[in-house]
């Protein structure tokens, strides 16, 4: 059998010459590599608002006219340095002097005019644009560092709009999302190789402070587990976005409030979800502590709104709902007296893939209820399918059922949530309140301490006389940070700040 | 041969429009991509203008029929996700995967073949009753457990390897692994099957009577005549492979076309949908036709017809 020996000797060589080449030298270079769950479609500067292109190219290489203070929502300059009203529906943005692009263009009036007009192309698919969709804009280049912005409808936020509107290059292709963008931003775009392997470069004619990362890796790793292992062996420096179960170093894994709330719609088109008594009995048999720390991660907190407490029109006297199943079934009770079909078959939809422990946290959901009285089954659907149920157009005959859903709100205002869940003919609204309308409105219509006040006045009527959600959490994310730098993630999964980073 | 190759291809190319007229109209009864690539928020007029621009709104024949024309230029459409030429992120995606199933196939079909034919040389031994268990748990075992396990003794605890990637040579070591291990499993049992055949055979008898050593009785005589078999189980698996090794590619970041078809079926982008099956069906047909030849090199009984 001397083949054989030879053969198996040959092997043990080549396998120990392959693994003793692999070193794990210390890395003292100024490259940090990120591994990414989920691979950009395209990287195009008018999409940022995109978890998946705002986490490489937000505040790396595309950068806005504002940005949000993280504890106030307030908008603060960045490449606008101020702005004010002109009139009703004018605002003035006076532009940062001596910005450039990275392909040497200027940073002007007439570039964000461009910019704005890239947006609103009805051919490309801007994401950011649905930020600013139902404003009809128009620009007036008054001098080269100054430019007019006028809506329809007025635009009392049109500041804090800005924080979520990319400035790229205006010469970038308008006839495709682009895959090589330019910004003004710390970094520039370099390359986006076959194996989809992302990689920036510092900008040396940024205008603003040098930051310590000199070049930055973004890699794909669908799977958790290994993106945390890439963290602990050094072969990356940060992992985004691991699963709860692989979160499981205290020195490296941070948890943060994403901005996302959980909530459970409900369709209260037809009996029994249109009973008042029965929504709340939905609230009261919810045992939201038993999930905290089982099913979701201990980070979670339970909601009392669809958004934080740091966005503008929080009601701090809104507190969650208790648990009492008593109280449920004898709400339940008095429905079904009345002749509420109380214990009809209800949907409770879920859709798939939307994070992680959905499937079990509705199966829990739908127990609890059921144990009430109520007779809830769960179905999980894929994303299109969910989408048509969620967004209007709604079919002529919608059905009372139940859907999970999960909303982001991390631009500062109540204003991005509110009209759009609660006010009739809302996008993703089953709500038609005269009185609510009315007072949604007015907010939109308000500033300053007025505005907060009527926004949280609608905040309680929603929570206490319409009731139209089950309020479930304000969501974490894990994220594991590698030995070698200092990073603290922003609230936030559409954002990912290179120039934060130091080194130890 | 060239008319069995022409008659193959023939037979090939029906079997071929079959499944991708199949595959366009199972694909569009999915339903309407558009809220899928437009945003939550999208006006009706955004969505309205997107179907348009690729042709959701046109009846489903028409639908057909423009890709019938497109497909004899070659050209399947834009992907909606990637807005690239669909054929083009196929093409980019595929040799990866070709490369790693072959290096699993060519690592399973060595260890199969030298410990299938150690196994039947000394059956019921020590040696044949380890190779079974190993090869029966192999053969069970599922991909994503191995993968993970790899990764996290080899490259986390022993730091003897990379977690992932392509980069390197190091990089392809686990990935080839796990691909090859069930293979590897698999086609241990069909050689010790055929071997003891094999080797059980006058000739072979003859072989050792006149005192050829064991070594070239078994590489040389009985293993070209064991091999029929084992290149049909070999042919399945590695079309297996082809397919899209699509748990190896996601767990390991490799961007071959087992995790693109996975995700266009998922995003509903026909174009890639589409493209993906058409180079696939033609690579196993490929391979189908290497099997064959190889069926004719081994047996020269073998005519084809």
């Amino acid at each position: 059998m001397s083949f054989v020996k030879k053969l198996l000797g040959a092997t043990l060589f080549a396998a120990t010459a392959l693994v003793a080449t692999h070193g794990m030298a210390a890395d003292a270079s100024k490259s940090v590599t990120i591994a990414l769950e989920t691979n950009p479609d395209y990287l195009d500067g008018c999409s940022i608002s995109s978890s998946q292109v705002g986490i490489v190219l937000r505040q790396n290489v595309i950068e806005t006219l504002t940005v949000l203070d993280p504890k106030t929502g307030l908008p603060q300059p960045d490449l606008a340095t101020s702005w004010d009203r002109v009139d009703d529906h004018t605002w003035r943005f006076h532009l940062r002097e001596g910005v450039k692009f990275h392909d040497g263009e200027d940073f002007n009036a007439q570039a964000v005019a461009t910019i704005l007009a890239r947006h609103f192309n009805p051919n490309l698919a801007c994401l950011d644009r649905t930020k600013i969709a139902n404003v009809k804009m128009t620009t007036k280049v008054v001098d080269d560092h100054t430019i007019d912005i006028t809506t329809d409808p007025v635009q009392v936020l049109l500041p804090v709009l800005f924080n979520m509107v990319g400035m790229f290059a205006p010469n970038t292709d308008n006839t495709q999302l682009s895959r090589s963008p330019i910004g003004t931003g710390p970094y520039k775009f370099t390359n986006w190789d076959s194996d989809g392997n992302i990689t920036l470069d510092r900008f040396d004619g940024y205008w603003g402070t040098k930051p310590a990362v000199e070049e930055a890796k973004y890699v794909v790793r669908p799977d958790s587990a290994v993106r945390t292992a890439m963290v602990q062996t050094g072969e990356a420096d940060i992992a985004q976005d691991i699963a709860a179960q692989d979160a499981t170093d205290p020195k490296m894994d941070v948890s943060f409030f994403n901005t996302n709330t959980t909530q459970v719609r409900i369709v209260y088109t037809a009996p029994p979800l249109n009973d008042i008594r029965v929504r709340k009995a939905l609230n009261l048999a919810f045992d939201r502590d038993s999930l905290i720390g089982t099913i979701l991660p201990a980070g979670v907190q339970k909601a009392t709104h669809l958004y934080l407490p740091n966005i503008n029109g929080y009601n701090p006297d809104l507190k969650p709902w208790p648990y009492d199943p008593d109280q449920a079934k004898q709400l339940l009770a008095a429905a079904k007296a009345d002749g509420v079909p109380v214990d009809q078959p209800l949907r409770l939809v879920g859709r798939i893939g939307f994070y992680a422990n959905q499937e079990e946290l509705l199966q829990a959901m739908a127990q609890m209820w059921n144990a009430v009285g109520f007779n809830i089954k769960v179905e999980m659907m894929e994303k299109s399918q969910w989408l048509a149920l969620v967004n209007r157009p709604y079919p002529p005959v919608r059905e009372p059922m139940l859907i999970a859903e999960m909303h982001d709100n991390g631009n500062g205002d109540a204003s991005f949530t509110m009209p759009f869940k609660y006010h009739t003919g809302g996008q993703q609204s089953d709500t038609s309140d005269p009185k609510l309308d009315k007072l949604l409105d007015d907010a939109a219509a308000a500033t300053g301490p007025e505005r907060t006040k009527l926004y949280q006045e609608a905040d309680k009527m929603v929570a206490e006389d319409v009731v139209p959600s089950v309020f479930m959490y304000y969501m974490v994310s894990f994220m594991r940070v590698g030995p070698r730098i200092d990073f603290t993630p922003l609230a936030s999964n559409t954002e990912l700040d290179l120039a934060s980073i130091k080194f130890k | 041969m060239l008319r069995y190759l022409g008659k193959r291809s023939l037979h090939s190319l029906v079997s071929l429009v079959g499944l991708v007229v199949l595959v366009f109209f199972l694909a569009r009864l999915t339903g309407d991509p558009t809220n899928l690539y437009l945003p939550i928020d999208a006006s009706p007029a955004e969505k309205a203008n997107f179907a348009q621009v690729h042709g959701f709104n046109d009846p489903v024949l028409l639908q057909f029929w423009h890709f019938v024309q497109g497909a004899l230029r070659l050209d399947f459409g834009a992907s909606l996700r990637y807005q690239r030429p669909a054929l083009g992120l196929v093409l980019e995606a595929f040799p990866t995967t070709l490369e790693l199933a072959f290096f699993a196939m060519l690592i399973a079909l060595v260890i199969a073949i030298v410990t299938g034919s150690l196994a039947a040389w000394r059956l019921n031994g020590f040696f044949d009753r380890i190779a079974s268990i190993i090869s029966l748990i192999s053969a069970s075992i599922p991909n994503f457990w191995i993968a993970i396990v790899g990764v996290l003794v080899l490259a986390v605890n022993l730091r003897l390897i990379p977690t992932s990637g392509t980069g390197s040579v190091q990089q392809w070591i686990l990935p080839v692994a796990v691909l090859a291990i069930r293979p590897a499993g698999l086609i241990v049992q069909i050689v010790r099957g055929s071997m003891t055949s094999a080797l059980s055979s006058a000739y072979v008898k003859t072989a050792r009577a006149k005192g050829v050593s064991s070594q070239a009785i078994i590489f040389v005589h009985a293993l070209r005549n064991a091999m029929l078999p084992v290149i049909t189980v070999a042919g399945d698996q590695a079309t297996g492979m082809v397919n899209g090794a699509v748990i190896v590619e996601t767990i390991f970041g490799f961007p071959g076309i087992g995790n693109l078809m996975l995700d266009a079926i998922t995003n509903r982008d026909f174009a890639v949908v589409q493209a993906a099956v058409m180079v696939t069906a033609i690579a196993i047909f490929i391979l189908n036709i290497v099997i064959d030849l190889c069926y004719a090199a081994l047996d020269p009984r073998i005519r084809f017809t």
